[in-house]
């Protein structure tokens, strides 16, 4: 019996090193690639949720031409990273596209908070066109997504308006 | 047949049936309790209990991104990290779950959160999913067979075969013990190391087994370590100075080491905050009214009534005449 405690011991620690050395070390860079897909997948999210807002509202939130940190704080939001060169220090707060207060928009994996996302966005005025960068995108990933509102945005006929 | 002959035959089968039910009855005990502690494993108790997927999530987003994210019951002011919602095909609701994440998690130790994270891979479920009961408390049953095994291994080396099988049984069918052995938490892990302990101690076993399963308690929970002064005093009062020196250092340095290495590699400065506002996480223990008037799983009369057989049976181990195994249990059942 002794011999049988020894070796679920044994086997326990072996077990538990060889498992936290692999989540660890991340030879293989799967949670690295892992993350970026993340990122690629929030970016998106970020632009559903915005084109769920402007055909709920026909209004989108007030974007600023130059990327701005996504967050709820309202202060130390400038963001020096690869994909990111921010230096307005006030966060855009998005948290009103989930339309519940319990909800908050994605944050990045490695770099975000509820109050500073790793996210940051921009439109361009001239074509109505949203861009969503993940400022913590690894390994010299470029991860961002654009989406043109011009479309959503125009004014509509109301549907069964008597002519 | 003369009459004497067939008693002393029905002498012997009887002694043989003794002699076999003592080989093997806790076995049979032991698939007995396995069996019970399936049975409804996914209902009971309730699947997707909040502690459990706290360890459930911290897994799957430690094994899936190299960062322990989960749920919180501390008022963590600045690592809030996402409040979303959880899809899933196993809660039966007309509200779909929210979570609201911290990142990083260091409410807990990285051990617990390594098994789930690699089952919930293995069962094919990543961050943020909810696998189905049934699968994820299925290693608990495993978990609950070795402790059983050492529960009775323990008993049997200090009190004899039949009041080992006596606690055994108790233990095996006791509901609070039940509930309890089904869960995704992490006392079911330190009882085992807990136990693994004071069994290699009770039999001499190498040092080294002994350093190790102290350490692995500590490290599944740092209350775990309760258990390390209980061999101290042991070892000092057989004036064994050497091999206690060596067994303190030999723990120390390996929930260091464990714990540093994890800290570091996540997050350092996060992982000293956290360790600094836990260090008063006292959660009702600092009053010992409270382990006699709030019971594990207190929903029931029977629950709360089969907590209190065993704990007052497990503390008039201090009525006892004591040995030296006797003396290792009443300070294990201390701390």
């Amino acid at each position: 019996m002794a011999r049988y405690a020894q070796l679920t011991l044994l086997g326990f620690a072996v077990l538990m090193l060889a498992g936290l050395g692999h989540v660890l070390l991340d030879l293989q860079g799967k949670q690295l690639a892992q993350r970026n897909n993340q990122r690629a997948k929030d970016v998106i999210y970020f632009l559903d949720r915005l084109e769920a807002y402007a055909q709920e509202n026909n209004a989108v939130p007030s974007f600023p031409s130059s990327l701005q940190h996504i967050g709820s704080a309202e202060h130390g939001c400038a963001l020096s990273t690869r994909s990111c060169q921010i230096s307005n220090g006030t966060c855009l707060n998005l948290n009103n596209l989930m339309n519940n207060r319990d909800l908050s928009v994605p944050s990045d994996l490695k770099i975000g908070s509820y109050y500073k996302t790793g996210y940051a966005a921009k439109i361009d005025p001239q074509s109505q066109t949203i861009t969503i960068v993940a400022c913590g995108a690894e390994q010299g990933a470029s991860i961002q997504a654009s989406r043109g509102f011009h479309e959503l945005l125009v004014p509509r006929p109301l549907k069964n308006a008597k002519k | 047949m003369p009459k004497n002959k067939v008693t002393v035959a029905s002498n012997q089968r009887a002694s043989r049936t003794l002699k076999l039910a003592k080989k093997w009855l806790w076995c049979v005990i032991i698939l007995l309790a396995l069996f019970v502690r399936f049975w409804k494993i996914e209902y009971i108790p309730y699947a997707n209990d909040a502690d459990e997927l706290a360890y459930i999530w911290a897994g799957q987003s430690l094994t899936d991104f190299g960062v322990p994210i989960s749920w919180s019951s501390f008022a963590h002011t600045t690592t809030q990290w996402h409040w979303t919602e959880i899809p899933s095909e196993n809660v039966v609701d007309t509200k779909i779950p929210i979570a609201k994440f911290v990142k990083p998690w260091f409410d807990h130790s990285f051990v617990l959160p390594l098994l789930m994270g690699s089952w919930s891979q293995l069962l094919g479920y990543h961050f943020p999913s909810i696998p189905p009961a049934l699968l994820y408390r299925i290693p608990f049953l495993l978990i609950a067979g070795i402790n059983l095994v050492l529960i009775y291994q323990i008993a049997k080396k200090t009190f004899g075969t039949w009041p080992a099988l006596f606690s055994l049984s108790l233990i095996s069918f006791s509901p609070t013990l039940l509930f309890a052995q089904r869960m995704v938490v992490s006392e079911n892990l330190l009882a085992t190391f807990m136990l693994l302990a004071i069994y290699f101690y009770m039999n001499e076993q190498p040092l080294w087994t002994l350093i190790l399963a102290s350490a692995f308690a500590g490290l599944v929970k740092l209350p775990g370590l309760c258990i390390v002064p209980v061999f101290g005093m042991a070892m000092l009062a057989e004036k064994k100075y050497n091999r206690v020196l060596t067994y303190g250092v030999g723990v120390t340095l390996i929930i260091l080491l464990g714990y540093g290495l994890y800290g570091l590699s996540i997050d350092w400065a996060s992982f000293l905050n956290a360790m600094r506002d836990q260090s008063s996480r006292l959660l009702g223990w600092s009053n010992p009214a409270f382990i006699f008037s709030q019971p594990g799983f207190h929903t029931k009369s029977v629950l709360d009534f089969s907590y209190y057989v065993i704990l007052l049976l497990g503390l008039s181990i201090f009525f006892l005449p004591m040995n030296t195994n006797a003396k290792i249990l009443a300070g294990a059942t201390l701390h």
